[in-house]
């Protein structure tokens, strides 16, 4: 993340903020270059289950939490379905696997794994859910 | 001069002399010997001797003048405990009355003292007090027969004040210029009290000179001033007849017929009452129907009839605490069908399991107290009776779904481009 520096900005004004943006600005364009396309196709699963789960949160703050086994079922499924995704991001990504720790990992026994923990996941959410 | 009470209604009165102790006992092997008892402390110069004892077929009175060994407060406060309903007059001199009415909460003037008024200006001596009955709706009994005389009921005796005991209510009350006051001294009472702002001066109309008195059991006790009230001189004797026909139990009876309830909406007893069956046992959220039939007595026909005038009965759905409370209002009718004498009301059961009562509990002056006790328990809903998928929650719902429908599209998107690059692969190959 782009570290917040606005203290600074009314001191250093004129090198400092086209500065932060340049920063954010190359954090994206590395990002866009660098990272493979099944691996932002992950990321944008998560950004959605992200924004479902924020979505649902704020719901049960500012509305009700009634029934609150239907909230629990919602926003557990969300928040599983993140972890689930983001593992298997961790395990297709192929830094990790040429160096990390997941060299014995292959991308397709990840995503079965990936998809048995969903199933089971979603078994279990609409069971809670009514 | 005296004592007519109910004639002619099947009563079978016993007399009892006032000295007499051989006459029946009041209390025969702790059981009381008559329905109904008059004692008349009566003055020792009253003409009597004898003492007039009522007997009936059905129902038994007794009626004393003054007081054999056996005629104490303990008998009388025995009898009543044993539902038998009291006339007892008071005399003006000091006798077991006297001791007796403080435990009624009647507060009794000074000994000796009379009810005198001046007005309105008559014949008559000062202590001879006219008084005009109470108005009709004004009345906590029916004084039908003394009202339609419509000639105020001459009265001489003492009159009394009553304390707040709510079992205790007055059915004559003394007139408002009236006061209480020895008779051969009066004018020096009335100076002494004017010295003294009119401190110490029994007057007005908040004295009695008749009171009813109803006994947790149901007995009715009637005190009368004086003798005087139940003489058979018009009008006294109308009024007479009025108060023993209460005292007596003949008028302002009510009775509970029946009382049921039932299932009108709702699951029931184990998640499967039918609907319009009595059930023995409630789920939460019922709706429930309670019906109470009550009839009242009619002394003219010696028959109970339907009584559909009550307007203030209320249904209690008790635990420990009335958690619901309702008016139980006479039915309208039903089907296009009159009920009467029916009284009808629906509610739901509160959100709240436990063993709850329905109570009936009606207590007027004047009437019969009316008591209705059934229990029923409520029971929570069974784990399968909770309503689901709520419209409140439908965000939830869309979550779940939308994470599932999101995994199905990521896997189907993931494998077709798998397969792609597969193909990629084996092209390139």
């Amino acid at each position: 993340m782009a570290p917040k520096s606005n203290t600074h900005q009314t001191t250093n004004t004129q090198t400092q903020a086209p500065s932060t943006q340049q920063t954010l600005h190359l954090l994206w364009s590395s990002y866009t270059n660098q990272t493979p396309t099944r691996l932002k196709f992950i990321d944008s699963f998560l950004v959605f289950l992200m924004l479902g789960g924020v979505l649902q949160f704020l719901y049960c703050i500012l509305v009700t939490d009634f029934p609150f086994n239907a909230f629990l079922a919602g926003f557990g499924s969300t928040v599983g379905q993140f972890v689930l995704a983001a593992s298997l991001r961790a395990q297709v990504n192929p830094e990790n696997r040429f160096r990390g720790e997941f060299k014995d990992v292959s991308p397709e026994r990840a995503f079965a794994d990936f998809a048995f923990g969903s199933i089971v996941l979603h078994f279990f959410v609409f069971n809670f859910l009514g | 001069m005296f004592y007519l009470l109910p004639t002619g209604k099947g009563y079978n009165l016993t007399y009892r002399s006032p000295k007499d102790s051989d006459g029946p006992p009041l209390i025969e092997h702790d059981l009381p010997k008559f329905s109904h008892v008059v004692v008349v402390g009566g003055d020792v110069k009253c003409r009597f001797n004898l003492v007039p004892i009522f007997q009936s077929i059905i129902q038994t009175h007794l009626l004393v003048v003054a007081f054999a060994k056996d005629i104490n407060p303990q008998t009388l406060v025995g009898l009543l405990s044993g539902n038998t309903n009291l006339i007892l007059a008071l005399g003006s001199k000091q006798n077991i009355l006297t001791s007796l009415a403080p435990e009624f909460g009647l507060i009794l003037p000074p000994p000796n003292t009379n009810l005198v008024s001046h007005f309105p200006e008559r014949e008559d001596p000062i202590s001879t007090v006219p008084i005009s009955p109470p108005r009709e709706e004004q009345s906590k009994i029916p004084l039908t027969s003394t009202i339609n005389a419509k000639s105020p009921i001459s009265f001489s005796g003492m009159s009394f004040a009553l304390s707040n005991n709510p079992r205790l209510f007055p059915i004559l009350s003394a007139p408002e210029e009236s006061f209480a006051g020895d008779i051969d001294l009066t004018s020096n009472a009335l100076a002494d009290a004017v010295e003294k702002g009119g401190e110490g001066l029994w007057a007005g109309s908040k004295m009695a000179v008749a009171a009813g008195f109803q006994a947790k059991g149901g007995a009715r006790v009637v005190w009368l001033g004086g003798s005087s009230l139940l003489s058979n001189r018009s009008p006294n004797h109308h009024f007479a007849n009025d108060v023993a026909a209460w005292a007596f139990q003949e008028t302002n009876v009510l009775r509970i017929d029946s009382a049921s309830h039932k299932l009108v909406k709702g699951v029931g007893a184990s998640g499967n009452g039918r609907i319009g069956q009595p059930q023995e046992q409630y789920t939460v959220g019922d709706e429930i129907e309670f019906t109470v039939r009550i009839s009242k007595y009619n002394p003219k026909f010696k028959v109970w009839e339907a009584c559909h005038s009550l307007t203030d009965l209320q249904l209690e759905f008790t635990m420990l605490d009335p958690h619901i409370r309702i008016g139980l209002p006479p039915s309208p009718g039903r089907d296009g069908k009159r009920e009467k004498g029916v009284y009808r009301t629906t509610f739901k059961a509160p959100d709240r399991h436990g063993v709850f009562k329905f109570i009936v509990d009606y207590r007027r002056s004047g009437w019969t107290e009316l008591k209705f006790t059934e229990t029923i328990p409520v029971v929570p809903k069974r784990h399968d009776g909770y309503e689901r998928w709520l419209s409140s929650a439908w965000p939830y719902y869309a979550g779940a779904i939308s994470t599932s429908v999101g995994f199905v599209v990521f896997a189907a998107v993931w494998l077709g481009s798998a397969d792609e690059r597969g193909k990629g692969k084996k092209k390139a190959e």
